[in-house]
C-alpha cells in the first residue's frame, strides 16, 4: 500500500511538469529564438550597411580623384608646364631663373587644386621618369622614379601605371619615405591629343582619410574601425586603435593560429559577419569587407555585450517570471499534497491497520472538507465495528472491502479535479503575463480574448475590442490583396507570420511582427484562431535612424549627395517608364561666403537650416530637396516637361530666398542663382543632367545673380568658348602674345606730353588684335590678372626708364590696377620689387585705381593706399564720377590725381547736365589740390570747354589714340 | 487555453522548396567544347554551396539550357528560363554576340546574368556581372610585357569577328605611344586553315612577336605551320596568345610548347587553395580533367552570387544584383572583388609560357589585383550606361 501511495504522489508531480512546464519551457525557449534571431539580424544588417557606406565613400572618393586627375592630364596649364619644365630642366637645369619663371606660374595653379582637393602635394614627372616639378620640395624632388632609390616606392608604382597604360591609378595607403608619414598617391597620364607628355601625380593629405574611417557613429561605445593589410606571414593594421593610438602601420598579428579572426579574413579577401573574439580576444560583433582599391580588410565591430545588451536585459525579465512559474507550481503541489494526500494516507493507515484485524487504530484527520468528514464516518464506523465485531465480523469485513472501493474512487476523482484547474490556472497566468500581445479569436474570427500586454501595446481595452473582428485596428497601409494573401496562407497551412501595419486606440499606426496559427480539434475543424504579435516600431525606428544618418545631411535633415544621386537615378528610369519628364534644379546662395565670414559658422548653420524650410515649403510632396554641401541645393521636380511649368516654381523659390531673415541677431539678405536642367531634353543620364544643370547655374551666377537659367546647347557652347578664352589666355601669357600700347596726356595747349597710360593688347596668333574688353574681365575673374599685372607693371617700369633716361622732363606712367591687384595681399612688395628691379624713381609710376574698387571698403582701401603713397608713388583716381563717392571720403582718399570718366567728356556741350558735372568735379579737384585729366577728348569743342574750365591735362583721340612704344618717340621734345 | 498553446508543440517545419539557377551554354555546335567544361565548373561550385547547406536555407538546383552555338537561341532560352522556370539568376554565354543578345533580355526582364568570359570591354549593363577579364586585365598588360621582353615590332593576327577586332584597335592606339611599331594586322575567316600566306609574311617580316587573337581550330593550322617555319629560320618568332588556354590545348598538348599566353588563371599557379580547387574538381569529374581561365571565372561567378544572396537575405534579382557589388572572396587565382562601378571583378593578371604536356609556366604576374576598367581613358568614346541605373 506504501508503494501506491508514493506512486500518486508522483504521478502528480509528473503530470504537473509534463503538461504545464514542459510547455512552458518549449514556449520559452522558442520565443527566445526567434527573439535572438530577430535581433542579431537588425544588428548585423546594421553594421552592415556602416560598412558598406564607409567601402562605399573610400571607392567614391577614389573615382572622384581619379576623374579629376585624368581631367587635369588633358589641361593645356599642365600639358604646357610639364612641357616648358621639361625644355628647361634639360637646357639650364632646376637652379636657373627660367625654371623658377615657370616654377612660380605653375605653383599658383596647383596651389587651387591643392586647398581645395585634401592634397598634401603635386609632381609633374618627365617621360623619362625624372620628378621636375613639385610644391614641397621634398627629397623625392630631382629624383628618378625609373631608376633612383624610391623606385619602389608607392608613387613609382602609380606613375607607371599612368605611363605605360595611360589609365590613371590610384596607390595604395602606406609609408612614405620622404615626408614619412602615411600617404597615398594618384597619378594621370599628361596627353596631348593622343601623345603622352609625361605625369602628373599627387600626393593625398591622408587626414581627412584617417578621420572618416575612425568615425563610429552608429556603433556604441565599444565600436571600432580596423583596416589591415596582408602580407607574407602576417597582417599589418593602417589605422589608430582606442587601445593603442600608435598602432597604425606599428602593429601586426601573426596569420598563424589566428586565420578565422575577422581582421585577417577581411584581408585575405573574405567577406562576412559573426560574433567572433577579435584581435586582442575580446567577444565582438563584427561585420568585414576587403577593400580592393587599397588592397586591404575592413572590420566593424562592436563589444557583443553591449551589442547584446537590450536582449539580455529582456531576458533577465523573462527569467524572474518563469522563476515564479516554477514557484507557484510547488507551492499548489504542497497544497495538494496537504489537502489530500495526507489525509488519504492517514485513512489508508488506519484501514491498513483495520483490515490487519487491529480495531482499536483511529484516523486522525482535522478537517473540514470532504476528507475531514469522511475520516470521521470512518471513525464512527469503526467504533461501530469494534462493538459489533463478533456478531457481525463477516459483514463488516465485507462492508470494510465496499468501503475500500468507494475511498480509492473518491481518492481519484479529486485527484483529477485538482490537476485541471492547477493545468488552467497555469495557461492562463501565461498568457496574461507574456510579454507579446495575444489575440485569440473563435473560427468565424471574433475576437474572444485579449491579454493585458495587448491592451498595453495597442491601448484597445477588452471592453472595446472582445466581439468584434481583428480588423477594426486595421491601418489601412495594406491593400485587399495583402489580407487575402495572409488568409490563404493560413488557410493553407495553418500558420501566417509576418509584419503588419495596425493602429493603435489613439489612432496612431505602428509596425508589429504578427504569428497567427488555426487551433484545429480531432475533425480538423478550426475552433480558435490565436495571433502573438510584438511591437517593432522602435526596432524600425533604429533602423530608420541608421539609414537617416546614411542618406541625410545632419544639419537640414535634407537628402545628401548620396541620396540625391539614387534619387536622380530613380527618377531617371521612372520617367523614362512614364514617358514624362522632370527638371533639375541647382541653387548656389548668393552672399552666403559673406554671412559666414561676418557672422560665423553658427549663424551660417542657422541660414542654410532656414533656407532649407523655405526651399521645402515652396515645392511639392513628391519633388526632392537635397544638400550636396557648403551652400549648395538641388531640387528635383517631378513630372514637369516644359519650361513654361518650371519657370513659376523657380521665381517662386528666388522670391523666397530674397525675403529677408535674421540670424545671430542680425537681419540679414541673400538671393539665389538656380540653375535648370530638363529632362529627356537636356539630357538623359544623370552624370549630363548635373554637369548641365551646374553649367545653367553658372551663368545665372554669371548673369548677376538672382536669377534662374535654363540649360541650352548655347550655353553650352558659350561656355565651352570661355573655357577656350581662357586657355589661350593661359597660353598667351606664357608666350608673350601680350603687349603694351601706350596713350599720351598732354597739357592743354597740347604741345608738350605730362605722361602716358599703358593699356594691355593681346595679339592672338590666330584671331589677331582682341579686344581688353573680352579677355580682362575673365582674367579678372580667373585670377589670370595676377600674373598679366605683374607683367604689365614691369613692362610699363622698363619702358619709362627708356624713355626717361634721354629727357629732362620725365614722363608719368600710368598702369591701371584692377580690383584683384588691388586687394592681392603682397602689392607693395611686388611694386617695391618691380621699382628695384627696373631702377627707376617711385614718383613716375602712378597707379590707377577706379572709383568703385576704392568705395568697396572704404577704411582698408584708404589704409593701402597711404602705404602706396608713403613708398612715393602717385595715385590716380579713374573713371572719377561713375561712382558714388561723398566728397567726404574724396578728401580722405589720398590721391594725387582725378580722371574724369570719358562718358562726362563725350557728351560735353556748353550748358548740358554733363558740362556742370564736369565744372563742379574741376573746381572741386583744384579746391582739393588735385590734377585733373579729362579722358576721351576727341573734338575742338571739348577741348575749348576744358580749356576754360582750367582743366590740367587731357588725354584722347584728338591728340593721339595709343601707340605702340617706337611711335611714341616722336613727341619727345 | 490550452489549445492556445497547442501550436508551439504542433508546428512543422515542411522541406524548403529549391532555388533554381539557369546556365546558358553551348552543348551542341561548334563552341560546345569550350563551353561544357564551364557548366562542370559551376556545378562544383553548386554542389559545394548545397554540401555547406544551400542558400537561405534552401537548396540550389541548376537549369541548363542548350545555346546551342547559336546567340539566338541563347536569347529565347534566357527568356523561358525567366519567364517559365523562374531561375534566380542566369550564369552564361562565351561569345560577345551571345552576350548581347542575352543582355536584352536581362535589361528587359530587369534579370542579372553572370559572363565568364575575358572580353573586349565597353560595355556595363546594371544586369550583368563580368568575372572575365577586361582588356586592361589581359591584353594591355601582356602587350607592355611583350614589348619589353621581346621588343617593339608587333604582328597582329586574328580571327575575323568582334574580340580581335577590338582588340587589335586598342592595340593600334597604345602600343605607338610606348614605342611599339605594327608591321601588319591580319584577320583570318572563322575556321580557315588558309595560314600559308600568313606563315609566309610572318617569315619574311620578322616581328619581335605576334600577337594572337585566333580563336579555335584555327590555331592548330596556324601554329603547325608556323613551326615548320621556325625550324628553318635564324631567329624563331615568337606568339603571344589571348584566346587560347588549358582546355584547348588538352587535344593538342604540345601545340604550342614555347610561345606564350596571357591569363589571370592557370591551372598551374602553386598555391594550397588552387591545389585543393583542381583536386576538388578532377575528384568529382575525372583525374584527366583540366581547369583553365574561364572556368574559373565561371566558377567563382556562383560563388559571389551566393554571398550576394546571403548578403542581400533574399534571390530577388535586382536586390541580388547590388549586394553582389559588395562581394570579395578568395578564389583559384588569388582575391578577387567585385567593382561596384563598372561591374567587373579586380583581377591578378598573369603571363605564361606553353609546355609539352599543355600546361603554363608562370613567366610573370600583376603584383596585385588590377582595377577593370572597361572604358579605357584614353580612347575617345563616350561613357554611357547601357540604360539608366534603376
Amino acid at each position: 500500500m506504501t508503494m501506491t501511495i508514493r506512486t500518486i504522489q508522483t504521478r502528480l508531480l509528473l503530470a504537473m511538469v509534463i503538461l504545464i512546464l514542459t510547455p512552458i519551457l518549449i514556449l520559452n525557449e522558442q520565443l527566445r529564438q526567434t527573439h535572438l534571431e530577430s535581433h542579431t539580424r537588425a544588428l548585423i544588417r546594421g553594421m552592415t550597411q556602416i560598412a558598406d557606406k564607409k567601402a562605399g565613400q573610400i571607392e567614391f572618393f577614389i573615382q572622384d580623384h581619379l576623374e579629376e586627375i585624368q581631367l587635369l592630364g588633358h589641361t593645356p596649364l599642365v600639358i604646357e608646364g610639364i612641357r616648358t619644365l621639361q625644355r628647361i630642366w634639360k637646357e639650364s637645369g632646376p637652379e636657373s631663373d627660367a625654371y623658377a619663371r615657370a616654377d612660380t606660374l605653375l605653383r599658383s595653379q596647383f596651389a587651387e587644386y591643392l586647398r581645395r582637393g585634401h592634397y598634401y602635394d603635386a609632381f609633374l614627372i618627365a617621360l623619362d621618369g625624372t620628378v621636375i616639378f613639385s610644391i614641397r620640395h621634398e627629397p623625392d624632388f630631382g629624383t628618378n622614379l625609373r631608376t633612383g632609390p624610391l623606385r619602389f616606392s608607392e608613387l613609382a608604382k602609380v606613375v607607371k601605371v599612368a605611363r605605360t597604360m595611360l589609365e590613371p591609378d590610384f596607390s595604395e595607403y602606406d609609408l612614405y619615405p620622404p615626408s614619412n608619414a602615411p600617404a597615398a598617391f594618384l597619378a594621370g597620364p599628361v596627353m596631348d591629343g593622343q601623345q603622352l607628355v609625361g605625369v602628373v601625380a599627387m600626393q593625398f593629405d591622408m587626414h581627412l582619410f584617417t578621420e572618416v574611417m575612425l568615425d563610429n557613429t552608429g556603433l556604441g561605445e565599444s565600436g571600432a574601425t580596423l583596416m589591415a593589410r596582408l602580407e607574407t606571414d602576417q597582417v599589418r593594421f593602417l589605422l589608430p586603435m582606442k587601445s593603442d593610438p600608435e598602432a597604425a602601420f606599428r602593429r601586426t598579428l601573426p596569420l598563424a593560429s589566428n586565420d578565422q579572426q575577422p581582421i585577417i579574413q577581411a584581408a585575405q579577401g573574405k567577406h562576412g559577419s559573426a560574433f567572433t573574439r577579435d584581435h586582442q580576444g575580446e567577444n565582438v560583433l563584427a561585420v568585414w569587407r576587403h577593400l580592393p582599391a587599397l588592397r586591404v580588410g575592413l572590420v566593424i565591430q562592436m563589444n557583443a555585450n553591449e551589442a547584446m545588451a537590450e536582449f539580455t536585459q529582456s531576458r533577465y525579465w523573462e527569467k524572474i517570471f518563469l522563476a515564479g512559474v516554477v514557484g507557484a507550481l510547488l507551492l499548489i503541489s504542497w497544497y495538494v499534497h496537504r489537502a489530500v494526500v495526507q489525509p488519504i494516507q492517514e485513512l489508508t493507515r488506519v484501514t491498513e491497520a483495520l483490515s490487519a484485524g487491529d480495531l482499536g487504530q483511529r484516523a486522525w484527520v482535522v478537517r473540514q472538507d470532504e476528507t475531514g468528514r469522511l475520516a470521521a464516518a470512518f471513525n464512527t464506523m469503526a467504533d461501530k465495528l469494534l462493538t459489533a465485531q463478533l456478531q457481525l465480523e463477516e459483514r463488516v469485513q465485507a462492508r470494510t472491502a465496499e468501503l475500500h472501493a468507494a475511498n480509492q474512487q473518491l481518492h481519484m476523482q479529486i485527484t483529477q479535479r485538482k490537476e485541471t484547474e492547477a493545468r488552467l490556472l497555469l495557461a492562463h497566468k501565461v498568457i496574461e503575463n507574456a510579454g507579446e500581445a495575444i489575440l485569440i479569436t473563435d473560427a468565424q474570427g471574433f475576437i474572444t480574448h485579449i491579454n493585458p500586454a495587448y491592451e498595453r501595446i495597442t491601448g484597445w481595452s477588452r471592453a472595446q475590442i472582445i466581439g468584434k473582428k481583428p480588423s477594426v485596428t486595421k491601418s489601412g497601409r495594406h491593400d485587399q490583396n495583402f489580407y487575402q494573401q495572409m488568409w490563404q496562407t493560413l488557410n493553407d497551412t495553418g500558420r501566417w507570420e509576418g509584419e503588419i501595419w495596425d493602429r493603435r486606440a489613439n489612432g496612431e499606426t505602428f509596425p508589429k511582427w504578427l504569428s497567427i496559427t488555426a487551433i484545429h480539434d480531432d475533425q480538423h475543424q478550426v475552433l480558435h484562431y490565436v495571433g502573438v504579435f510584438l511591437d517593432i516600431s522602435q526596432r524600425k525606428a533604429d533602423e530608420q535612424r541608421l539609414e537617416h544618418l546614411a542618406y541625410y545631411d545632419p544639419l537640414t535633415a535634407l537628402p545628401n549627395r548620396s541620396l540625391f544621386h539614387e534619387r536622380l537615378e530613380r527618377e531617371i528610369s521612372g520617367s523614362h517608364r512614364q514617358r514624362t519628364g522632370f527638371a533639375l534644379f541647382f541653387i548656389d546662395l548668393d552672399r552666403f561666403k559673406q554671412v559666414n565670414d561676418t557672422l560665423g559658422h553658427g549663424a551660417g548653420d542657422e541660414l542654410l537650416i532656414i533656407v532649407a524650410e523655405r526651399l521645402l515649403s515652396r515645392v511639392r510632396e513628391n519633388d526632392t530637396v537635397a544638400r550636396l554641401g557648403g551652400d549648395e541645393f538641388t531640387i528635383i521636380l517631378t513630372h514637369v516637361t516644359r519650361p513654361e511649368q518650371v519657370s513659376p516654381v523657380a521665381q517662386n523659390l528666388l522670391d523666397s530666398l530674397q525675403t529677408p531673415l535674421v540670424v545671430a541677431g542680425q537681419e540679414v539678405r541673400i538671393g539665389g542663382s538656380i540653375g535648370i536642367a530638363l529632362y529627356p531634353h537636356d539630357g538623359t543620364s544623370r552624370e549630363q543632367l548635373t554637369q548641365n544643370a551646374d553649367m545653367a547655374m553658372y551663368l545665372a551666377k554669371e548673369k548677376g545673380r538672382n536669377n534662374y537659367q535654363f540649360f541650352s546647347k548655347e550655353l553650352q557652347t558659350r561656355i565651352l568658348d570661355r573655357v577656350t578664352l581662357e586657355n589661350e589666355l593661359t597660353k598667351a601669357i606664357q608666350h608673350q602674345e601680350l603687349l603694351l600700347h601706350y596713350q599720351p596726356k598732354f597739357n592743354l595747349e597740347g604741345n608738350r606730353v605730362a605722361g602716358v597710360e599703358s593699356l594691355v593688347r593681346w595679339n592672338h596668333p590666330e584671331k589677331g588684335l582682341i579686344s581688353p574688353a573680352r579677355f580682362i574681365p575673365l582674367a579678372e575673374e580667373t585670377g589670370l590678372i595676377l600674373p598679366m599685372g605683374t607683367w604689365i607693371l614691369e613692362e610699363s617700369c622698363r619702358q619709362i626708364k627708356i624713355w626717361n633716361a634721354k629727357t629732362t622732363h620725365p614722363w608719368h606712367m600710368a598702369v591701371n590696377l584692377s580690383p584683384r591687384q588691388f586687394q592681392q595681399p603682397n602689392l607693395l612688395p611686388l611694386i617695391k620689387e618691380l621699382l628695384d628691379k627696373t631702377n627707376i624713381s617711385p614718383e613716375w609710376l602712378e597707379l590707377e585705381i577706379t572709383e568703385g574698387v576704392l568705395m568697396g571698403n572704404v577704411e582698408e582701401s584708404i589704409a593701402i593706399m597711404n602705404r602706396l603713397r608713403d613708398s612715393g608713388i602717385r595715385l590716380a583716381m579713374d573713371d572719377f564720377g561713375t561712382g558714388y563717392s561723398s566728397l567726404n571720403h574724396l578728401k580722405r582718399f589720398p590721391v594725387h590725381t582725378l580722371k574724369i570718366d570719358q562718358s562726362f567728356v563725350r557728351e560735353l556741350t556748353p550748358n548740358s547736365t554733363d558740362a556742370i558735372i564736369v565744372q563742379a568735379i574741376i573746381t572741386l579737384a583744384r579746391a582739393l589740390g588735385l590734377t585733373v585729366v579729362a579722358e576721351g577728348v576727341e573734338t575742338v569743342e571739348q577741348l575749348e570747354f576744358l580749356k576754360k574750365q582750367e582743366c590740367h591735362l587731357v588725354q584722347g583721340y584728338l591728340f593721339s589714340k595709343p601707340l605702340p612704344a617706337q611711335d611714341l618717340e616722336r613727341f619727345y621734345t | 487555453m490550452v489549445l492556445a498553446l497547442s501550436w508551439f508543440f504542433g508546428c512543422t517545419q515542411e522541406p524548403k522548396k529549391p532555388v533554381k539557377i539557369g546556365i546558358l551554354h553551348s552543348l551542341t555546335g561548334t563552341m560546345a567544347a569550350s563551353e561544357q567544361p564551364l557548366v562542370d565548373a559551376m556545378t562544383l561550385a553548386i554542389e559545394e554551396i548545397n554540401h555547406a547547406g544551400g542558400i537561405l536555407g534552401r537548396p540550389l538546383q541548376t537549369v541548363v539550357a542548350d545555346t546551342q552555338s547559336d546567340p539566338h537561341t541563347a536569347a529565347q532560352a534566357a527568356e523561358r528560363l525567366i519567364v517559365e522556370e523562374q531561375v534566380a539568376a542566369l550564369f552564361g554565354c562565351w561569345t560577345s554576340a551571345c552576350r548581347l543578345e542575352v543582355k536584352a533580355v536581362v535589361e528587359r526582364r530587369q534579370h542579372l546574368l553572370f559572363y565568364p568570359l575575358q572580353y573586349e570591354g565597353m560595355e556595363r549593363s546594371s544586369h550583368i556581372i563580368y568575372t572575365g577579364a577586361t582588356p586592361n586585365q589581359q591584353i594591355i598588360p601582356a602587350l607592355l610585357w611583350a614589348m619589353e621582353q621581346l621588343g617593339p615590332r608587333l604582328y597582329l593576327i586574328g580571327s575575323d569577328y568582334l574580340f580581335p577586332h577590338a582588340a587589335n584597335r586598342l592595340i593600334r592606339t597604345l602600343a605607338p605611344s610606348q614605342g611599339g611599331k605594327i608591321v601588319a594586322e591580319r584577320y583570318l575567316p572563322m575556321g580557315s586553315g588558309q595560314v600559308e600566306p600568313i606563315i609566309t609574311e610572318i617569315s619574311t617580316l620578322q616581328p619581335d612577336v605576334v600577337l594572337n587573337t585566333i580563336n579555335g581550330d584555327s590555331n592548330v593550322a596556324f601554329f603547325n605551320a608556323l613551326e615548320q617555319a621556325n625550324r628553318n629560320a635564324v631567329k624563331p618568332v615568337a606568339v603571344l596568345s589571348f584566346s587560347i588556354a588549358e582546355v584547348e590545348l588538352a587535344q593538342h598538348p604540345g601545340l604550342m610548347q614555347g610561345h606564350y599566353a596571357a591569363w589571370g588563371y592557370f591551372q598551374s599557379i602553386d598555391s594550397p587553395r588552387n591545389r585543393a580547387f583542381i583536386h576538388r574538381f578532377r575528384s568529382r569529374f575525372g583525374q584527366n580533367r583540366v581547369l583553365d581561365d574561364p572556368m574559373e571565372a565561371a566558377y567563382v561567378g556562383v560563388h559571389l552570387w551566393a554571398q550576394g544572396v546571403n548578403d542581400a537575405q533574399t534571390i530577388a534579382p535586382d536586390r541580388v544584383s547590388r549586394a553582389v557589388l559588395h562581394q570579395s572572396l578568395q578564389a583559384p587565382q588569388g582575391i578577387v572583388s567585385l567593382d561596384a562601378a563598372t561591374r567587373h571583378l579586380w583581377r591578378t593578371v598573369r603571363i605564361g609560357r606553353a609546355q609539352a604536356d599543355g600546361q603554363f609556366a608562370l613567366l610573370w604576374s600583376s603584383e596585385r589585383p588590377v582595377r577593370p576598367s572597361p572604358f579605357p581613358a584614353w580612347l575617345d568614346k563616350p561613357r554611357a550606361d547601357t540604360q539608366p541605373v534603376p
